[in-house]
């Protein structure tokens, strides 16, 4: 893997330069203010729902779940699931009244449901708040992919990905973006699935590779050949045999030492120098402090490397990473609870995705906004098959990902494996081509829906309501830049986050605030204002309270909670935010009737009623 | 069957009460088959656990492969069936109620629907800004 990868990069620079070239096709067809916004409502459900399924396909599903499962094994098979499932909430209770009511974004649905514009402005919040969530690990993604590929420095492929798909979204708005995302879902189609099904005829089929990592006799593969890895800051080796690594530079680190139940027996603090051999013995955990490269000797097994039935097997490290092994209660709910609680951020979630519900705008009625997202079920569940089979296969085909924690990179490095080097090149550059189409399409979604929020909700509707459409879309294109700008900064400032620590603080934001909103808000019309707002408010700072509180035990600046049970409710906080924010909404509701608006009859039936009765009035009038 | 004027209550709480019942039945089928998951997984772990087809174990075929099928079923069946009561929606309401082509809701900002469900037409002023 020395130098750059020239077929990757070519790849990667086809898929850049297609993305501008589609975007800029479409500016010649994108003429009105609403073409801008929303595509002109005209996108017919095909194109549309692979727009959707196309923008929905992130850096997360594409290489995130294979990368995790490779890593724990069954669990992650949730995220693949609950990923499409979210899509069948959705379409029950969202996607048509939504629809009909003719709210171009939640902002609108919530001064519209409310006759409140103060709704308005803490919705706005929400979706600002959950669109730069969701757009930092896009910028990671980017960062971290070209970093391999091209050996480029970090910042270069944020400012990379970041500025593209800024200019794309200034010169094409929506409908220059539907046109891309829609093609970028049949490319991540492609990328997902035709190199597989190549690999699969190389190395065995999908049931083979996981009886195979699965099967008991599967353990940590021995490191024949002394090989030097990068950790990254607060990067973890825990170590499967008794070995000797040597770290390049002088390091601080944390080793935990366990015993055979897993039970921490000693926890120390220590300082590596470089060039200084290290004996460590199997079951030591250590954490560096900062980025730092490692030799790790040959005759030790690979680090890192779950146990073979833990990883086959449901319950495995992923959702009992907060088991107290001395607690048998512990044992057996601890996982359990924690696999409900994911199961709810990502159903309830994928309903309060800001820049996934702005589409169902661009269905021309609630009719065919259903027939769309029965589309998007099916795309969805297609895609979803097989980032497992990526991950298990990467168990077997290309484990040294484990010695360092890179198996979020699986997806590109995998194909690699093949014996003909140039086949290798040609499959890890179609991958490489899919992530790009990734980062690219979802952090464009967001990018229109967190613009529009400036340009529509708070310029068009709250600084200046009289304001022409011409200088909307004025305020549209520089909102545009300045997020853009803003998310690129944002993006070189989490290099040493965790993705999915990102992600599910999106997931878990929109399902403790959005979900809650729109599911009630379309079905109980007792709901009022202060209802309203005390749920958003209540179920959005529990979530975003408890994700801080975990990411501050993480830093090491709060002790972590003894129990299991509490920890679990911290990181994975949906299964009792989202019932809270319901709670408070109903509660804070009935308390307050007088609020219920005079024409809330009215707003049902718009809501409710077929199109085909003539009741139907859009937002954007121009 | 007497028609229900397009703003009476009975006619609102009918289209509700009939969309919700039909949303929340196959909510809650598709709520057992995920929820039932993770109960089996930990009281039957010999049963999820077996072997099953092409080398996966029961519980992973079921959530790697088998579901996936399922929820296209559910969404299909429930598209099918809600837009079976649009339909139906039409010959339960008074049609002197409805709002006609030439006679804007005062609700409504720009011109209604067409009756027969297409694409809005243009409004005056997005028709004005095309024409620039």
């Amino acid at each position: 893997m020395a130098g750059v990868d020239t077929i990757p990069l070519m790849f990667v620079v086809g898929i850049v330069l297609a993305t501008i070239g589609l975007g800029i096709y479409a500016t010649r067809l994108s003429r009105t203010a609403s073409d801008f916004y929303v595509a002109g409502r005209g996108v017919n459900a095909l194109w549309n729902s692979s727009a959707i399924s196309g923008e929905y396909l992130s850096a997360a599903s594409f290489m995130g779940i294979a990368g995790m499962l490779m890593k724990f094994g069954y669990d992650v098979l949730w995220y693949a699931v609950g990923y499409a499932a979210g899509y069948v909430f959705l379409l029950l209770f969202i996607a048509g009244p939504l629809r009909r009511f003719g709210a171009y974004t939640i902002p609108d649905f919530a001064e519209g449901r409310f006759d409140s514009s103060g709704m308005r402005k803490l919705a706005v919040i929400f979706a600002l708040s959950i669109s730069f969530f969701y757009m930092m690990p896009q910028m990671k993604g980017a960062g971290i992919t070209l970093a391999q590929l091209l050996k480029t420095p970090y910042w270069v492929g944020v400012f990379v990905v970041g500025t593209v798909i800024t200019l794309n979204v200034i010169l094409g708005g929506m409908k220059g973006i539907t046109f891309t995302q829609a093609f970028q879902y049949w490319v991540k189609m492609f990328a997902i699935s035709i190199p597989i099904f190549v690999l699969m005829t190389v190395f065995g089929h999908y049931g083979t590779q996981v009886s195979t990592g699965g099967s008991p006799e599967s353990v940590a593969p021995p490191i024949t050949e002394t090989a030097t890895y990068k950790f990254p800051q607060a990067g973890t080796l825990k170590m499967t045999s008794d070995g000797t690594i040597v770290p390049e530079t002088d390091v601080k680190a944390k080793v935990n030492t366990y015993d055979a139940e897993g039970i921490v027996v000693k926890k120390e603090k220590v300082a590596y120098t470089g060039g200084a051999p290290v004996n460590l013995t199997k079951g030591q955990l250590v954490t560096f402090a900062t980025p730092v490269k490692v030799q790790l000797n040959a005759g030790m097994t690979m680090p890192n490397y779950t146990k073979s039935e833990k990883w086959l097997h449901p319950f495995g490290p992923f959702t009992s990473k907060y088991v107290n092994p001395a607690d048998p209660v512990s044992v057996k709910w601890v996982p359990l609870l924690y696999t409900y609680s994911l199961i709810i951020a990502l159903l309830c979630g994928t309903a309060g995705l800001p820049h996934i519900l702005v589409r169902f705008y661009t269905n021309p009625d609630g009719r065919s906004a259903k027939r769309t997202t029965l589309l998007v079920i099916g795309m969805l569940s297609l895609f979803y098959i097989f980032p497992a089979m990526w991950g298990s296969m990467g168990r077997n085909v290309i484990p040294s990902l484990y010695a360092n924690g890179g198996t979020d990179l699986v997806t590109i490095l995998l194909p690699t494996k093949l014996s003909s080097p140039l086949w290798g090149q040609i499959f890890s550059g179609i991958t490489s081509a899919g992530a790009f189409a990734a980062f690219m399409t979802t952090f464009s979604g967001l990018l229109v829906s967190a613009s529009s929020a400036f340009a529509h909700d708070i310029y068009g509707r709250i600084l200046r309501p009289e304001a022409s459409p011409e200088s909307r879309l004025k305020a549209f294109k520089v909102a545009a830049a300045g997020v853009g700008l803003a998310a690129m900064s944002l993006g070189l400032l989490v290099q040493n986050f965790d993705i999915n620590m990102l992600v599910g603080w999106a997931f878990a934001i929109g399902a403790s605030t959005y979900f809650p909103l729109l599911l009630m808000g379309a079905w109980w019309r007792r709901l009022t204002k202060s209802g309203a707002v005390a749920g958003m408010l209540g179920g959005g700072l529990a979530a975003i309270g408890s994700v801080l509180f975990t990411m501050a035990v993480d830093k090491g600046w709060i002790a972590q909670p003894a129990s299991g049970f509490l920890n679990t409710l911290l990181v994975q906080p949906a299964i009792w935010t989202v019932p809270l924010a319901l709670g408070l909404m109903v509660f804070v509701s009935l308390a307050t009737q007088n609020q219920v608006p005079a024409d809330i009859r009215l707003k049902m039936l718009k809501l409710h009623a077929p199109e085909s009765l003539g009741l139907k009035a859009d937002y954007i009038t121009d | 069957m007497t028609k229900m004027g397009l703003h009476s209550e009975e006619f609102l709480h009918a289209i509700m009460q009939k969309q919700l019942r039909l949303s929340a039945g196959i909510a809650s089928v598709f709520i057992i088959i995920i929820a039932v998951v993770p109960i089996l997984n930990l009281f039957l772990p010999d049963v999820m656990n077996a072997q099953f087809a092409f080398g996966l174990t029961l519980t992973w075929f079921v959530l790697g492969l088998a579901i996936f099928p399922v929820l296209i079923a559910l969404a299909m069946v429930y598209v099918r069936q809600s837009n079976a009561f649009e339909d139906e929606v039409f010959s339960m309401v008074d049609a002197s109620t409805l709002p006609s082509a030439d006679v804007v809701a005062p609700d409504a900002i720009p011109a209604p629907a067409t009756a027969t469900g297409e694409a809005p037409t243009p409004t005056s002023s997005e028709a004005a800004q095309a024409a620039h």
